[in-house]
């Protein structure tokens, strides 16, 4: 298992009252899985999102990341295992505006402590797989949206990562560039990366092998949130 | 730290507006410190060489010990009064000690009438210092001939009534007119002119004549021969000693080695030698000096740390709306102290070139000054290393509030900032 996360709970402090975000979330991905978590806005998919990529710690429960308890680690510690396990994909790409794309690749490598050729060589390299090699020395202005998030994928697995960690990586996307992603991210996972996506579009959600829904805090299976819902509202999650 | 230094320089550049004005407090007070030591060395250096110039000619002047000496009433020197009671002529042999002290490079017996002596042409008068001197003095005392030509050897023989002026006072008696061979009065008796002298003027070290008669004791005087002064004044006791210096170092001691010498001959607790009292003076001008510098350079301070706090806030303000890159760069495994040093050289960049900047621009103006009002504005390399460390040690200082803010931002709030 490369994440085992289990009886999470995370409350958020309003003034005296604790508000529940997570409530007992329960997960495990296996190596090479591709998973899609899906969740209406407000659902608490964000937090369990951070509490996945080590930027936010659980108010309760035990988080094994590659087999390492991570509650007991300090600050820098989780940046390392960050810097080295996980590669993030954001939805609106934060790419750094005034670096190339070659640059911004090379950031991972950099706080790894990658002497600089072998940056500029791990990094061309993450820029070709994902088909930018002839715009590695274009700035993030000179990218349509499709590249910028190209070139965040390419950082997000030039380290080699355990995982790689996408947050509604289509949000910002025209649905060509979308899909193109999307490919990207099949043949990624062909080659063996881990995926963990979280999104509320279900069409984006489907390109995973398996689908988990975070609703209320609560973690469930596809089937369960019918059920629940169909109970309730009766709504639909994408429109969330 | 390359990495680092990058950054800043690219994130200086890319706010060059308000780099250059928070680099502003900064450059101005190490300007200010830099025009303020070079001025400050050079005025200072002035003094030294125009006190204690390689061409100084000291007198030696034997004056009433007892008397409560004051350099602006200076009534009980035999310069002004005539010979002291108790003092004989100087003797050759003391002389010749005198002549091989260290640091003298001649001396010569003279006599001297300070500022009192009166000449009078055509019905004008005007006060002066009168020499009576040998053939050798004008030699040492770097006298050079504009025209006619000096006392010789034939009016020291004849008691001749000729004299020489000094250039400047010449100008004040004559005019325009051309003085060799008018008949002045001095004192009782009529001289005839025949010859104008000057001193070569270093113009680099001296503003005007002013400041020159002042530092120099230099008076543009009148010279008569030695022989004739005899006439004028009825006396015949040679008792003052005109010392030429030349190592400046040297002259405090030289100087006084002078004084014992002629001390030992006359009963020193009535009467000591002491010379025109150029050191004290030299001296409390540069204390006045320090105090100046020092005080300038408390109030360039202040504008220091002005400067300081400037790139504080600039650097907090850098910290807010670079927030969303510090999350990133943290959520991509940045340790905190990479987020520190980032900030933190970047505070040092921006002082450390606001120092240098400074620096140059106060060398510049140092120099423009130095130039306008003819005085030397050495710069020494410990001023530029000193202000252009401190600066920097501002830049640390002031950075570690913004950088410490930085590097303990969360990532997640850091990358949800709008």
């Amino acid at each position: 298992m490369i994440l085992e996360l289990s009886n999470i709970y995370k409350d958020y402090s309003a003034g005296d009252v604790d508000v529940p975000v997570l409530k007992d979330v329960s997960l495990s991905v296996k190596e090479g899985e591709y998973l899609s978590i899906m969740g209406p806005s407000g659902s608490g998919k964000s937090t369990l999102m951070n509490i996945i990529g080590l930027l936010d710690r659980p108010t309760s429960g035990t988080y094994l990341f590659d087999g390492i308890d991570v509650s007991s680690q300090n600050d820098n510690k989780l940046s390392l295992i960050r810097n080295k396990g996980i590669g993030f994909v954001f939805q609106n790409f934060n790419l750094m505006p005034r670096e190339t794309a070659l640059a911004n690749v090379e950031l991972p490598l950099l706080y790894a402590g990658v002497k600089r050729r072998a940056r500029r060589e791990l990094a061309a390299a993450a820029l070709e797989r994902v088909g930018l090699s002839e715009r590695m020395t274009f700035f993030p202005t000179q990218l349509s949206g499709g590249q910028k998030q190209r070139v965040a994928i390419a950082r997000a697995i030039v380290n080699s990562p355990k995982i790689l960690l996408a947050d509604e990586p289509t949000g910002a996307l025209d649905s060509r560039s979308g899909d193109q992603v999307m490919d990207l991210f099949k043949s990624l996972n062909k080659e063996g990366v881990t995926i963990v996506m979280i999104t509320h579009e279900r069409a984006v959600a489907e390109c995973a092998d398996k689908i988990v829904v975070i609703y209320d805090g609560e973690l469930m299976s596809q089937e369960e949130f019918s059920r629940k819902t169909s109970q309730r509202h009766g709504g639909d999650i994408s429109e969330g | 730290m390359i990495e680092n230094l990058r950054l800043s320089f690219r994130g200086i550049l890319s706010h060059k507006m308000r780099s250059a004005l928070t680099m502003l407090g900064i450059i101005i007070g190490i300007m200010a410190i830099i025009i303020i030591v070079s001025l400050i060395n050079g005025a200072s250096e002035q003094l030294k060489s125009s006190f204690i110039g390689s061409s100084t000619t000291i007198e030696l002047t034997p004056y009433a010990a007892q008397s409560n000496y004051d350099f602006f009433s200076p009534e009980y020197s035999a310069a002004e009064s005539g010979p002291l009671e108790g003092v004989g002529e100087i003797p050759d042999e003391a002389l010749k000690m005198v002549k091989d002290i260290p640091g003298v490079s001649d001396a010569a017996k003279a006599y001297m009438m300070n500022y009192s002596a009166q000449v009078s042409y055509l019905g004008q008068s005007s006060s002066t210092t009168a020499y009576g001197v040998d053939t050798e003095y004008f030699k040492m005392a770097d006298y050079r001939v504009i025209s006619g030509r000096l006392i010789n050897e034939n009016d020291l023989k004849q008691h001749n009534n000729v004299i020489v002026f000094d250039n400047q006072f010449s100008n004040i008696i004559f005019r325009n007119t051309d003085p060799l061979g008018k008949t002045v009065q001095l004192g009782s008796e009529l001289f005839t002119v025949v010859g104008i002298v000057a001193k070569p003027l270093d113009e680099s070290k001296i503003n005007n004549m002013e400041d020159y008669e002042m530092q120099m004791g230099y008076t543009s005087p009148v010279f008569v021969p030695m022989t004739s002064w005899n006439d004028l004044q009825g006396y015949d006791d040679i008792q003052i000693l005109t010392l030429k210096i030349s190592d400046p170092d040297l002259m405090i001691a030289a100087t006084n080695e002078a004084a014992d010498i002629l001390d030992s001959l006359i009963d020193s607790s009535v009467i000591t030698y002491k010379s025109s009292m150029l050191q004290d003076m030299a001296d409390s001008l540069q204390e006045t000096v320090q105090m100046t510098s020092l005080l300038l350079g408390g109030i360039a301070s202040i504008s220091l740390l002005v400067g300081g706090i400037g790139i504080m806030n600039i650097m907090l303000v850098s910290v807010t709306e670079r927030t969303r890159e510090i999350g990133l760069k943290k959520a991509l495994g940045a340790r905190r102290r990479v987020i520190l040093g980032q900030f933190l050289t970047e505070s040092v960049v921006l002082s450390g070139l606001g120092g240098i900047i400074g620096v140059l621009l106060g060398i510049g103006i140092a120099k423009l000054i130095a130039a306008f009002v003819m005085m030397p504005a050495p710069i020494s390399v410990s001023s530029i290393v000193v202000s252009v460390s401190f600066s920097m040690g501002i830049g640390i200082i002031f950075g570690i509030v913004p950088s410490v803010k930085a590097a303990k931002l969360d990532p997640i709030d850091a990358l949800r900032y709008e």
